[in-house]
């Protein structure tokens, strides 16, 4: 008897000590990381993010930008500027030393995906990725607790003010040179004309492009036909709203991005 | 990719000096027994090919200076290539005498432990993450061309700082010579036999000090799937990796030596010390210093310790290594290799999280257990490593740049003391399940921790859907370059990282590689704030190399990696660590940069293009 509780308390005491070891290992803050295409995703304390390498440049899918429209039209934000200012949330964003390394190790063979959860007073919000070859899939998960329940969800896309934003038919919704646009028509055939009038610019078609003149991708944001695509020229945000149909306690919506290598591939698929 | 052909390529490089050292070794030592043969014949060949290269280039080509240096080496490496053959043939039967069945098992576990953490580290890697071999290569692509000699620098240029001879390069070309392989694949050959020899390294160590499987096996098993930066030594097979593993096999071999009471002679350990030192200076001057120390113990010990204490002895190492630690940064170190010294001068608590980063948190736990038991136990051997384990720790702490590249060494010694750390409380289980059980956590504990490590490492490598310092289409303007422009003395300028591949794939010369000087970074700043065309030829033509005179034209190569290094601040432009390790594709504003270039007709013409990189050839 002695001897099998010598052996049990040796062997818990080495397992104890190797799981010890283990949790000492230090672990990259952007665990996990897919790589889609010529891009990658991560998940940062803002959202999900699309970005190239070390090339600071970021398109963020995030709780601070996206939005409700509830029954009286009234445009809503998911955290009210004083929930911000006093960190009424918290993220599930490395709050688990061993998760980051269950992280580290599965994003190592690309078995899972950056995601991130806001929990709130009354609310939860998720983000998730999927990724399949070149596209990335992005879907929230709203749970609120409200009188006043969402009549159209919007989720948002950043892009920056030096990008191209263009659909397939070479509408152009962010301003660019005519320097720029002979050039961007002679690298790549897509003849591009600036329609920049409004503000808020409603798409008609199901894609709209994002092409950074400083990096070596191109997003197209796909919607479902359910959804449309707004370009928000003030906030600087690709709006895709989606209408409630029926009222739950949990709302769900997801588009597709689609990543390429120039906007010659890019067009091909549009 | 290995492939056959890589891997007999890449044996050579050990394979050819053992034939020619065992003929060496033979005939100096009258075949006088040995412990572990193999070792000397490699040092024995290595110093043999090693001298005959310098005797050809120092004396013949002196005597017959048209001559070129490699029309010269070349058939002598063939020669002594095929007599060291034959002859060894005749001594085959000796061959036969080795007790084969003892080295197969640890030679088979190495295999397959170097097998594993091979396809964990090159998983979605295609080309070698061993960003020095870009330079070796060069040097060897460079002593193959005709231009050789004993300093480095006066090779290629890459070598600015002189930290070995050109010993290793040697070797490393006479092996390229006589199996020619696609370098690629020769470098990950290479450095899989390189690993299995490290892990292969760690189990001998281990089991002569202690005589004991288990703990060898632990040692092996952490020497497998530990992976320290800075010093690289499983997985980068560098000067300073191969001098550690050397010293390893030749440390075992004293100890063996002793065991079987054949002190080995003074000049025995003073070949062996002299290749250690060739192979790297200061690494080698370590290993010399832990070797020689080690002969010396054996040899005078008993004079030594009749006339002074132990304790006190060890008293006045430990008082002395504090004081070293302490006050070690006061002293002004940094004019060593100039800038890059400055990124090697790490702090205390950084040394400490290098060391997390590589074991977690095992060492702490399982090295006071190992010491506490090699303390109780007192066996001498055992003694001496906890001492030189001790000794090296307290070099790596100490305030020096450079000084973290001593755990190459200190790490064999440091596994075997975690080693026995584990053994101690394995060895009270007696169930066979629980100690299976066991052993398999401990092999997936080490796996997660060298996972999370390869995560760190090359999390900052993707591009498109792989991790690599290295593009497919940067390889494809090097194989342009070579076809066009190999043969040539044209010079090649881009951004430090661009150069360093570019020159070793095509051949095409370039200022420095990656380790271009001031003056080359000075003028690629200037060029890159120049307004016209004709501004930007002028400054190119004042970035000149050291050692090769040029033609009139130059290469201005421009990568998405030239864009981003131009886009990063003076200071790390000035700086030789500072680097863009990822591949990068040109953007739309590069491209219009490259069309501002391409409307100078006179100067610039833009000769070859792909999403990576665009290369114009400038006219003066």
């Amino acid at each position: 008897m002695k001897h099998f509780f010598i052996n049990i308390f040796f062997f818990i005491v080495i397992i104890f000590l190797g799981i010890a070891s283990l949790y000492g290992v230090l672990v990259p803050d952007d665990v996990p990381v897919r790589a889609v295409d010529t891009m990658q995703v991560a998940a940062f304390k803002s959202g999900l993010a699309l970005y190239q390498g070390n090339r600071q440049h970021y398109y963020a899918f995030s709780p601070y930008s996206d939005y409700l429209i509830l029954k009286e039209d009234a445009r809503s934000s998911f955290f009210s500027q004083e929930e911000i200012e006093k960190d009424r949330f918290t993220t599930d964003l490395h709050s688990s030393h061993f998760l980051d390394i269950r992280n580290a190790i599965f994003s190592y063979f690309n078995i899972v995906s950056p995601s991130i959860k806001y929990t709130g007073e009354d609310k939860e919000i998720e983000y998730l990725s999927e990724v399949v070859d070149n596209s990335l899939v992005i879907t929230r998960n709203l749970k609120i607790k409200t009188n006043n329940p969402p009549r159209i969800l919007g989720t948002t896309i950043s892009y920056l003010s030096t990008d191209f934003v263009y659909d397939k038919t070479g509408n152009l919704y962010t301003y660019q040179s005519e320097d720029d646009k002979e050039r961007f028509a002679s690298l790549y055939n897509v003849h591009l004309s600036q329609k920049i009038d409004e503000s808020r610019i409603k798409i008609s078609d199901d894609s709209i492009v994002i092409f950074n003149p400083y990096l070596s991708s191109v997003i197209v944001v796909r919607i479902k036909p359910s959804q449309m695509i707004y370009v928000n020229r003030n906030t600087r945000l690709i709006e895709v709203e989606e209408s409630v149909t029926t009222e739950s306690s949990v709302y769900t919506t997801s588009f597709k991005v689609e990543i390429y290598n120039n906007p010659i591939e890019a067009q091909k698929y549009l | 990719m290995i492939t056959l052909e890589s891997i007999i390529s890449a044996l050579l490089f050990y394979l050819f000096p053992i034939l020619i050292g065992r003929v060496a070794y033979g005939s100096i030592n009258k075949n006088k027994e040995v412990s572990y043969p193999f070792v000397s014949y490699f040092v024995f060949g290595c110093l043999t090919i090693f001298g005959w290269a310098l005797i050809e280039k120092y004396v013949v080509l002196s005597l017959f200076p048209t001559y070129s240096f490699i029309r010269l080496f070349q058939p002598t490496i063939y020669i002594l290539g095929v007599l060291a053959f034959f002859i060894n043939l005749t001594l085959i039967r000796n061959f036969f005498n080795l007790d084969i069945k003892k080295y197969l098992q640890s030679v088979l576990l190495s295999i397959f432990l170097g097998g594993i953490v091979y396809y964990l580290w090159n998983l979605n890697t295609p080309y070698p993450l061993n960003w020095d071999f870009l330079e070796h290569q060069t040097l060897v692509d460079n002593i193959l061309r005709g231009r050789y000699s004993f300093v480095t620098s006066q090779i290629s240029d890459t070598f600015i700082f002189n930290g070995y001879s050109s010993i290793f390069h040697t070797i490393m070309m006479s092996a390229q010579m006589l199996l020619p392989t696609a370098i690629l694949d020769f470098w990950q050959s290479i450095s899989f036999i390189h690993l299995v020899l490290v892990i292969l390294a760690s189990y001998f160590f281990a089991h002569v000090i202690t005589n004991n499987e288990s703990i060898a096996l632990f040692s092996a098993i952490l020497g497998t799937f530990v992976f320290e930066t800075v010093t690289f030594t499983s997985l980068f097979f560098i000067p300073q990796t191969l001098t550690a593993v050397v010293f390893i096999f030749l440390f075992i071999q004293l100890l063996l030596e002793v065991k079987h009471n054949r002190l080995p002679s003074i000049s025995f350990i003073i070949f062996n010390s002299l290749f250690l030192f060739l192979n790297h200076y200061i690494i080698g001057l370590l290993a010399v210093l832990i070797y020689v120390g080690l002969y010396l113990y054996i040899r005078y010990s008993e004079w030594l310790f009749a006339k002074i204490n132990k304790i006190v002895l060890l008293e006045v190492g430990l008082f002395i290594s504090v004081i070293m630690i302490i006050f070690s940064s006061l002293i002004p170190l940094n004019f060593l290799n100039q800038g890059e010294a400055e990124y090697f001068n790490f702090s205390v608590v950084e040394k400490f999280l290098f060391m997390q980063r590589a074991y977690g948190h095992s060492l702490l736990l399982f090295l006071p257990l190992g010491i506490s038991k090699i303390l109780k136990r007192r066996k001498d051997v055992e003694v001496i490593t906890l001492v030189i384990a001790l000794f090296i720790l307290t070099l790596i702490f100490i305030q020096i740049p450079y000084v973290f590249k001593f755990y190459v060494i200190g790490r064999f010694f440091i596994h075997l003391i975690i080693a026995i750390g584990i053994f101690v409380l394995i060895e009270k289980v007696t169930y066979p399940l629980l100690i299976n059980a066991i052993m398999i956590f401990l092999i997936s504990v080490l796996i997660g921790i060298f996972i999370v490590n390869s995560v760190h490492w090359k999390n900052i490598l993707n591009y498109k859907d792989i991790l690599t310092h290295i593009s497919p289409t940067e390889l494809q303007a090097a194989e342009f370059l070579k076809n066009k422009y190999g043969k040539t003395n044209i010079l090649l300028v881009s951004d430090p990282a661009t150069q360093n591949i570019l020159e070793t794939f095509s051949g095409v010369n370039s200022q420095g590689g990656v380790y271009a000087n001031q003056n080359t970074r000075e003028q690629l700043m200037t060029i890159f704030q120049a307004t016209a065309p004709v501004e930007i030829k002028d400054r190119l033509y004042l970035i000149k190399d050291a050692l090769e005179t040029t033609d009139e034209k130059r290469l201005f190569v421009l990568s998405g990696r030239y864009f981003q290094w131009q886009m990063a601040s003076k200071k790390y432009k000035q700086a030789l660590y500072f680097n863009i390790w990822t591949p990068s594709d040109l953007t739309f504003d590069n491209k219009k940069y490259i069309n501002f270039l391409s409307s100078d007709l006179a100067h610039f013409a833009l000769v070859y293009e792909n999403p990576t990189v665009a290369i114009f050839e400038v006219n003066r």
